[in-house]
């Protein structure tokens, strides 16, 4: 802070030694005048914080973590690892993995049983990852309770990277304003 | 926002509301007409997922806009209606083709929403008919099916927007502020309410993906209308339904749970994911007993959504509702946008207020509220040890191992207690099952009043222990309070050591014990008991037994000068269910009340003057005769799980209940038919207290209504619960 401070009085001074003192009284302008206004773009009565709050849809009672476990590259094994914890004792507790059948999973993908609060269950498949494609592994932890069933799920890519599908390219209506527009289907009548 | 508020806004409103649903569009008089209909397919979900079923609803209160196909030139524009149509007049070209578009917004009126894409390209979606060789001079009608395969998810978005506003607009004044959904297939951005931009994100990946969760929406749309309308403190970030947090997020997310199920009137809330689905109610509520308190999300939502519904409402019991308030929505939401704006900060207990102070409720309707809100213990009302808000009111801690329920039910409420201790004994002090508060400060001092410790629990939920090692004969005081001056909190206190036999001459000592867990026996047979004020602050408490059936009166009388006794009286399980002033004058403090069930009773006398006030009186407990009406029916019947079970109402009935086991009875009264209008009972809801025990439960009440129909269910049994019982009698 201080070293930017030295350099800031150094630029001044350079500026008046070459006799360019109308720049340092831009310069001066541009700092006293747009940054106020700046600032007052951010709606200056919000509190930091305030900007960095967002406010979650609720977890269930169960989480669940979906991991590979192992080298991802056509041929290899890899482990397809889902482990679930739950906030309440949980009777009736099951794991589930929706594996793509070119995977060819080993072992039976599910698993059930009961979990006390805070306990952890963890199902584990092992899997050959047959070419370079992209292969996407679902997992759900499922808690059934008398009067209520909670659902936690998460995915992984195998081969690549997550990257959201694409629907239609983005284009600009008459106004210019961005729309992302799809075909209807469309009935005609003329009176 | 303000301006509109100022200029007649209701009003205007409702002016732009109707044009808006008769879509027009001021075009020349010589245009042509195109019209037509849009709708989109909406996938239909139930608790075990998506059902398979599509349906088509109208894209109502949406942007729409005839183009010219060749040059896009906006030919005329408009809104379709709340039936999804629409009607836009275009200038007059001869024959032209022309394309429709129609957005998944509207800005210019409700709902003031728009559903783009993401935030990076901030696309708004929309949808585009075919290419129409059509008469512009003419009328033509074309219309658009928008498919699950193209655009229907943002549309359901939309139309979810429209549902709650349209929901909500009644009840405002003000415009809505633009609201922003942002929804992709594949979007891993979250779910969540953004408050500073009012956006709302939704989850787009594969196995969770939220446009077509109109529960998840709504309830994003509800921290959107509570951030705008009314005050949200909520700090954000992640939350679990059954975890407990600080009371200003469990109020955020338990309003925004009632919102979601208020706009759809329906108590279950679903989620859907790839090939499961998660599914709760609010009015079990589910995942008990871990929703409990305010600081949990689901008992705020519970709360709320038992104030607000009717019989009507669907939920999982067979007769409906299960408690009798059926405030509606706008009760609620005067409370809301009146009262929780002001409030700071916003969260459960200052709407408890509001109610009190600003809804000026019915004794039954006050009754029916504290019933709801201790059925989710929370315990905004005075414990049955107040007062005992100083050190001289200490009430007594007599058994060792026991847990004693408090409240710090208001925030300028503190709690003392004071235990007998030995020197060279050991003390364990423990706070525990803290809830409907964030914190409590538990200070202990000794018997000169001397601090001696201090602890507070560091995180939400968290057990306080104090371990005390006393070098004395004679009492330890526990002060508690809450840390946070604003705050409320519901606790239990326990102490375990050896304690020592009181009164020990402590600066609490006098003639009788203070609360009715060190009551004074008495008979009631009409002998007067001597008794004595001697310190401000002081409380005598008496039992006595009674016989099932008769008519009792309980009565104290100054031994000089006017009357100062206030007088409690309290049943078989310790729950205060009458209470008397004194009438002025040196006439005595009366209570009369028919004993419906023989036990142990008490009384607890306090002078008028809690600060100064002492003085000497006579209390007596006076048989006035058996009732004819007291002799109860006994209700042998016991329904299976959602089973009703009907019977010909005596005069009066009992049922009985385990305290092993935790359910609710509900008692429903029909005329004829079980499925017809239900006709609600006189007020005599009553909490009941099973500590440990079999226990029977009376209804009296029901004198009244002998010869009518009645049909009894039980809503939830059998789920084990360590706490003691609460239970509901709700004729």
């Amino acid at each position: 802070m201080a070293f930017a401070g030295m350099r800031a009085v150094d630029y001044c001074l350079a500026l008046l030694q070459h006799g360019r003192a109308w720049m340092l009284a831009a310069t001066l302008g541009i700092v006293l005048c747009v940054v106020p206004a700046m600032c007052l773009l951010v709606r200056p009565e919000m509190p930091s914080e305030e900007l960095a709050r967002g406010i979650w849809k609720a977890d269930q009672p169960i989480s669940a973590r979906l991991e590979v476990l192992g080298e991802q590259f056509p041929g290899s094994r890899a482990t397809l690892s889902l482990t679930a914890t739950t906030d309440v004792p949980a009777d009736d507790v099951e794991l589930l993995l929706d594996i793509p059948k070119a995977l060819a999973a080993d072992e039976i993908s599910s698993w059930r049983g009961s979990l006390g609060k805070g306990e952890q269950a963890s199902l584990q498949v092992d899997v050959t990852i047959p070419d370079g494609a992209q292969y996407e592994v679902r997992g759900a932890a499922v808690a059934r309770f008398p009067h209520a069933k909670a659902v936690a799920v998460d995915e992984v890519m195998i081969n690549a990277a997550r990257t959201p599908r694409r629907g239609p390219l983005v284009r600009l209506n008459s106004r210019g304003e961005p729309i992302i527009e799809f075909p209807a289907k469309t009935k005609v009548r003329h009176r | 926002m303000k301006a509109l508020s100022t200029i007649g806004s209701r009003l205007a409103l409702q002016a732009a509301l109707l044009l808006v649903a008769v879509g027009f569009c001021f075009l020349p008089a010589t245009a042509g007409v195109i019209s037509g209909e849009v709708k989109y397919e909406d996938k239909l979900y139930d608790c075990y997922g998506f059902t398979g079923v599509v349906e088509y609803k109208p894209v109502r209160l949406a942007e729409i806009e005839i183009l010219d196909d060749v040059t896009q030139e906006v030919l005329g524009s408009g809104i379709t209606t709340v039936t999804g149509r629409y009607r836009i007049a275009i200038p007059s070209a001869g024959y032209d083709t022309i394309q429709v578009r129609c957005y998944a917004r509207n800005n210019v009126s409700v709902p003031n929403a728009v559903v783009k894409n993401n935030t990076t390209e901030r696309a708004t979606y929309a949808v585009v008919s075919s290419p129409v060789y059509a008469d512009t001079n003419g009328k033509t009608d074309i219309d658009m099916d928008i498919t699950t395969g193209s655009a229907a998810g943002a549309f359901n978005v939309f139309d979810t927007a429209v549902r709650a506003m349209l929901f909500i607009a009644p009840c405002l004044e003000e415009p809505f502020p633009l609201l922003t959904f942002y929804w992709e297939p594949g979007s891993y951005d979250g779910t969540y309410y953004y408050p500073f931009f009012n956006s709302i994100h939704l989850l787009g990946k594969t196995s969770d993906t939220d446009e077509y969760d109109d529960d998840i929406i709504l309830h994003e749309i509800g921290h959107y209308i509570c951030g705008n309308f009314s005050r949200d403190d909520s700090p954000g970030g992640s939350h679990s339904l059954a975890g407990l947090y600080t009371v200003t997020l469990a109020w955020s997310e338990g309003w925004a749970h009632f919102f979601s199920s208020a706009v759809r009137d329906e108590g279950w809330q679903i989620d859907t994911f790839f090939g499961a689905t998660s599914c709760w109610s609010l009015e079990l509520p589910s995942y008990e007993p871990a929703v409990r308190g305010s600081n949990n999300e689901v008992a705020v939502g519970a709360v709320l959504w038992d104030m607000y519904d009717s019989h009507s409402t669907s939920d999982d019991l067979p007769a409906g509702d299960d408690e009798h308030l059926a405030l509606g929505f706008e009760e609620i939401w005067h409370l809301m946008r009146r009262w929780m704006t002001a409030q700071n900060p916003a969260e459960l207990y200052p709407f408890w207020s509001g109610w009190t102070f600003l809804m000026n409720p019915t004794v039954t309707s006050d009754y029916e509220i504290e019933s709801i809100f201790a059925d989710r213990r929370i315990y905004y009302v005075a414990d049955l040890f107040e007062p005992n808000d100083i050190m001289g009111q200490a009430a007594e801690i007599l058994t060792t191992g026991e847990g004693y329920r408090g409240s710090l039910s208001s925030v300028s409420d503190g709690d003392w207690y004071k235990f007998g201790v030995l020197s060279g004994e050991s003390y364990q002090v423990y706070v525990t099952d803290i809830r409907s508060g964030d914190f409590v400060r538990t200070s202990v001092y000794d018997d000169g009043g001397l601090p001696v410790d201090e602890e507070t629990n560091s995180t939400i939920g968290e057990t306080v222990s104090i371990l005390l090692d006393p070098d004395y004969d004679g009492w330890m005081y526990l002060q508690l309070d809450t840390a946070v001056v604003t705050d409320t909190a519901n606790y239990t206190i326990m102490v375990e050591g050896t304690l020592a036999d009181g009164p020990l001459g402590g600066p609490g000592d006098d003639d009788y014990g203070d609360d009715v867990f060190s009551p004074h026996p008495i008979t009631a047979d009409g002998t007067p008991t001597a008794g004595s004020i001697e310190l401000p602050g002081d409380a005598d408490a008496f039992s006595f037994d009674l016989a099932t059936g008769w008519i009792y009166e309980v009565s104290v009388a100054p031994s000089s000068g006017d009357n100062f006794a206030e007088l409690t009286v309290y049943d078989d399980d310790m729950v205060v269910f009458a209470a008397a002033a004194p009438p002025g004058g040196t006439d005595p403090t009366v209570v009369n009340f028919f004993a419906a069930r023989g036990g142990t009773y008490y009384a607890r006398v306090h002078h008028t003057d809690r600060a100064l006030g002492t003085g000497d009186y006579a209390i007596a407990v006076s048989p006035q005769g058996e009732a004819e009406q007291a002799v109860p029916a006994v209700l042998d019947l016991v329904p299976a799980v959602g089973e009703i079970v009907y019977v010909s109402t005596p005069a009066a009935f009992r049922w009985g209940a385990r305290d092993s086991s935790r359910f609710r009875v509900v008692f429903e009264r029909f005329e004829d038919d079980p499925l017809a209008v239900i006709l609600p009972f006189s007020f005599t809801s009553k909490q009941y207290f099973v500590p440990n025990a079999y226990q029977w439960g009376f209804i009296t009440a029901l004198a009244e209504q002998a010869g009518n129909q009645l049909y009894w269910s039980v809503s939830s049994p059998g789920i084990d619960d360590s706490d003691p019982q609460i239970f509901y009698f709700q004729p």
